[in-house]
């Protein structure tokens, strides 16, 4: 069967949660995505050698030049142009309000599947991928590797992961400061409940740092369109707190807040040359690995 | 509006379940798990509240569903005083007449009436006013306009007894019509409660109820057999040692229901006699009683008819006998006089005599006592006897008669009695020796003392007596004329003077004159002339309730005041010594009622008026053509036509069921409609 490349662009997401394998989601959604881009900016990307970098722990011994070895009797590692300078990390929020969904893909769901494919892309682009899931700590970690096998440890993990506790990404990413020391690709995926000036204070810290941020700021359609039309409870995944909401009069309000939310993001990324993208979970992932790619290409 | 089963009413909370369900219920069931309550605001409190009432009609529907259903089993009843409420223009002014005769006395009868009245009080509006009379044969005003029903049922309570009273429908409606005069409503309504007794009805002389007053009869009477002494024959006064008569006594029953019993005679508590009875088809029968020895004073005695009914009160009969001296009547007369024979041939004539006449020849005695010899009469005296003593007899109480005949010479009185006599005296008219052979008497006061007796039948024979001659007598400016001759000429005069009367009679006592001696009608006139001269008043044997008894008759003559006692048949003091003394009592109890002046106990016997012991009813057609003019409304309500009237004012119940299930068969369709887009459009969000 001839498929068209639009067709195989634009995966639905809740096509994509029918397939329980992450792997052939992140290849499907990836190769799909790559194929239908007929004059594709990333051209760039060879295995053109780079430059030795002196052997360190964690590795791959596989890349040792042993030629260079001999003639110097040290260890060097051969760096090439495509994998040599990025490393992409995925800081993905697991807190509970990540669960939420309103159709069969949660906002975990998606940024599983977003996390996948972009793990995907690097692997494919040898660039080092790593995975870490927080709440208000650290959850989990998988360092950034290029090695043929790390992908799947990333997709194990992936699917291992689930929501634990109340999101406080700015204490988190204090916290895992320490484990991006290298400037590299700062991938982060949340919901971002979290008060913008303390939030903002840490994207600077980070970005500072050299590194390149990108925020999927990954919303349900439900919390981006409000649709109650009854009275109802509203009762807070994380905290249980609950609150009454009264469509004609909460509504016009949360909407005000959230564009202000959403607006006040925009605007404290815009300001430190952070990349955002406000993401949908009904919305195919393109729009993402288009915002990742667009990044990577800025870095060389 | 009334409702039956008010408790039912309770069940009214139950709107308080989908009042909950909105407000409270619906809150819990509804809680949906949300992202993040970052940007969602908490709703005051009475915003809330307001805007959870979303399903307003809804609610609405349900609540009233439930009412009506409630209200349905409450069983309502819609009153008159629920629509004045609605319409003020309705508002009556209501005067409850409640009957308080005898007849209303015996049990459930009494306690039927009492709860009608309540009952009216009860279906009284905001608007409404009413009054309390309560009537027997007189009425009595029990409450102000102003009063609350609250205050009338507290009268009604406290106040209205049943008496021993006869019936007058006549003297209660024209009460209640004067007291209508001065209420605000422009609708009137007379409210009367009675057993619709035929002996109530009395002839009103054309007065009717005005014609913008309705009278609503709530009859509570009912067909019960009666037996009561209607009548007894018996003298108070006798001067004998033995009663004189045989007692009659009238015993009087249902003639559909005859009936046999017994009579028993006491005096002072002791049987006397006893007879038995039968009243027969014609339902009344005539019982005699044999003489009995009467002790000096005042003897009570009773007749006690047995089987007892349900009016005791009318099964006995109470009077008084009195065993008194005769007394004394001084005729004073010239020797050579025409024979007074006849007079005292009247005055001495039967058994019992009352007088005592005594005979004296001009000039009597030195000194006349008024009390030891109430009456004097100067028969024909040539001239008369010494003034001052006289004067001063009649001035003292003493009774005077002067009779002017053949004898008298006028200049004689003229001199020495003009400021005495009540008449000048002109000359002698001899009518035989005229055109006509005698004259009579033809114009009487009928109304007078003397001539009562005469006014029914018995005017013939004062006006039948034949006059051949007289005194032509001019009346002084003082006196008063009770009886004139054909001539117009004064036949008898009568002047009060002091505490004593003179009467001047203007001709003679033996058949000289006049015939009158040979009549029919002289004993009853001399009999009359003597008790009204000498001011001698016969104290009937028994009394009627609420008749008057006149303390100054029943007291010490001697006139002195504040030492006496009145006793009720119960043994209770009605009025004493450091009171007013009034002078009359309406006597309200059957019973022998003690008098205690200073000087001595007397006794008076009252009875229930017989009439009132006719339980006989009267149809409402004849009470209408009597007291209600054609155009005003008398309707007849009766204790079970009343509850007849309520069970179908309740009957609107099933209008209550009804639109009852027809609101839940709309708060169905509207929750379907509603409640399932509410619930999709939330499921599909989900």
């Amino acid at each position: 069967m001839i498929r068209t490349a639009d067709s195989n662009r634009f995966i639905d997401p809740q096509v994509l949660s029918r397939i329980r394998d992450l792997q052939l989601i992140a290849k499907t959604v990836v190769e799909g995505f790559l194929t239908g881009l007929h004059h594709s900016p990333y051209h760039g990307f060879s295995l053109d050698f780079a430059e030795y970098r002196e052997y360190a722990p964690g590795d791959d011994p596989r890349l040792v030049d042993w030629t260079v070895y001999a003639r110097t009797d040290r260890f060097y590692v051969k760096k090439y142009e495509g994998d040599t300078n990025t490393q992409l990390y995925i800081l993905m929020d697991v807190s509970k309000s990540m669960a939420f969904s309103s159709h069969s893909v949660s906002k975990l769901d998606y940024a599983r599947y977003l996390a996948a494919a972009l793990a995907y892309l690097a692997m494919r682009q040898k660039d080092a991928a790593g995975l870490i899931s927080f709440d208000s700590d650290v959850v989990s970690q998988v360092p950034p590797r290029t090695r043929r096998g790390h992908f799947f440890t990333l997709l194990h993990h992936l699917e291992g992961l689930e929501v634990t506790g109340e999101t406080d990404i700015s204490g988190a990413l204090e916290k895992l400061a320490h484990l991006i020391r290298r400037r590299a690709v700062v991938v982060l995926i949340s919901d971002f409940y979290q008060d913008i000036e303390k939030l903002a204070k840490t994207l600077r810290f980070f970005y500072h740092r050299g590194n390149d941020l990108i925020l999927f700021h990954v919303l349900d359609p439900v919390e981006l369109e409000m649709p109650f039309e009854d009275i109802s409870t509203l009762e807070d995944m994380e905290t249980q707190e609950h609150l009454s909401y009264v469509p004609e009069h909460s509504r016009s309000t949360y909407f005000s807040l959230l564009n202000e939310h959403i607006e006040g993001l925009r605007r404290e990324c815009r300001n430190i040359s952070i990349d955002y993208e406000l993401l949908n979970t009904e919305k195919p992932l393109d729009q993402a690995l288009h915002r990742y790619l667009s990044v990577r290409e800025k870095r060389y | 509006m009334q409702f039956l089963a008010p408790l039912f009413l309770i069940g009214a909370l139950a709107i308080g379940v989908p009042i909950f369900l909105h407000l409270v219920h619906r809150e819990r069931t509804k809680r949906t798990p949300f992202a993040s309550l970052m940007f969602i605001r908490k709703i005051p409190f009475k915003e809330l509240r307001r805007r959870r009432l979303t399903h307003l009609f809804l609610l609405f529907l349900r609540c009233l569903g439930i009412l009506l259903l409630v209200f349905a089993f409450g069983r309502p009843v819609i009153t008159g005083a629920w629509l004045n409420q609605v319409n003020p223009l309705l508002a009556r002014s209501v005067v409850i007449l409640i009957d308080h005769s005898l007849s209303m006395s015996p049990q459930p009868i009494w306690d039927t009436a009492l709860q009608a009245a309540e009952e009216k009080i009860q279906s009284l509006g905001q608007a409404d006013e009413a009054l309390i009379i309560q009537f027997g044969e007189s009425a009595e005003v029990l409450s102000q306009w102003e009063e609350s029903p609250q205050q009338l049922r507290e009268i009604l309570r406290q106040r209205t007894t049943p008496s021993f009273e006869a019936t007058s429908y006549l003297e209660a409606l024209r009460v209640a019509v004067d007291q209508l005069e001065a209420a605000r409503n422009i609708k009137k309504e007379i409210y009367l409660i009675t057993d619709l007794q035929q002996a109530g009805m009395a002839a009103s002389a054309g007065w009717r109820v005005p014609g913008d007053i309705s009278v609503e009869i709530e009859n509570v009477g009912r067909e019960t057999p009666n037996l009561f002494v209607e009548e007894v024959r018996v003298e108070r006064a006798v001067f004998t040692d033995q009663y004189p008569h045989t007692i009659l006594a009238r015993v009087r029953g249902n003639p559909q229901q005859p009936e046999k019993g017994e009579a028993q005679l006491f005096v002072e508590g002791n049987l006397i006699d006893r007879t038995t009875f039968d009243t027969g088809s014609e339902g009344t029968v005539n019982l005699t009683f044999k003489p009995f020895d009467l002790e000096e004073g005042v003897s009570r005695g009773t007749i006690v008819i047995e089987p007892t009914d349900e009016l005791p009160e009318d099964n006995v009969y109470y009077f008084v006998v009195e065993k008194q001296a005769p007394r004394r009547i001084l005729v004073l007369q010239d020797r050579q006089a025409s024979s007074a024979f006849y007079l005292e041939s009247a005055l001495s004539a039967g058994e019992n005599l009352p007088f005592a006449v005594e005979m004296s020849v001009f000039p009597g005695p030195e000194q006349i006592d008024p009390i030891d010899t109430p009456l004097v009469v100067l028969n024909d005296l040539r001239q008369p006897p010494r003034l001052s003593l006289f004067k001063s007899y009649v001035e003292g109480g003493g009774g005077l008669i002067v009779v002017l005949s053949n004898r008298v010479l006028a200049e004689a009185y003229h001199r020495q009695w003009d400021t005495l006599l009540p008449v000048e005296l002109k000359e002698r008219n001899f009518v035989r020796q005229e055109s006509k052979p005698f004259t009579s008497i033809t114009q009487v006061n009928w109304e007078h003392p003397i001539f009562r007796i005469f006014q029914d039948v018995h005017k013939a024979a004062i006006a039948s007596t034949q006059f051949y001659s007289y005194w032509r007598l001019t009346a002084k400016p003082d006196a008063t004329i009770l009886a004139r001759f054909n001539e117009g000429d004064p036949a008898l005069v009568e002047q009060s003077l002091g505490e004593g009367r003179v009467l001047v009679f203007a001709s003679s006592l033996d058949p000289v004159w006049t015939d009158f001696p040979l009549r029919s009608a002289y004993v009853p006139f001399w009999y009359r002339m003597a008790q009204y001269a000498g001011r001698w008043q016969s104290t009937p044997a028994a009394l009627q309730i609420n008749q008057v008894l006149s303390v100054d008759s029943s007291s010490d003559s001697s006139g002195t005041s504040g030492t006496w006692n009145l006793i009720d048949p119960r043994g209770q003091r009605v009025l004493g010594l450091n009171e007013e003394k009034p002078g009359f009592i309406q006597l309200k109890m059957p019973g022998h009622y003690e008098v205690r002046s200073n000087k001595k106990t007397d006794w008076v016997a009252v009875n229930t008026p017989p009439h009132e012991s006719d339980l006989s009813p009267v149809a409402i057609e004849e009470f209408q053509a009597v007291f209600v003019p054609l155009e005003a409304r008398v309707e007849e309500v009766g204790f079970e036509q009343s509850v007849q009237e309520k069970d179908r004012q309740q009957s609107l119940w099933w209008l209550f069921l009804l639109v009852g299930a027809a609101v839940f068969m709309a708060e169905w369709v509207v929750a379907n409609r509603t409640r399932p887009q509410a619930e999709l459009q939330r499921e599909s969000q989900l």
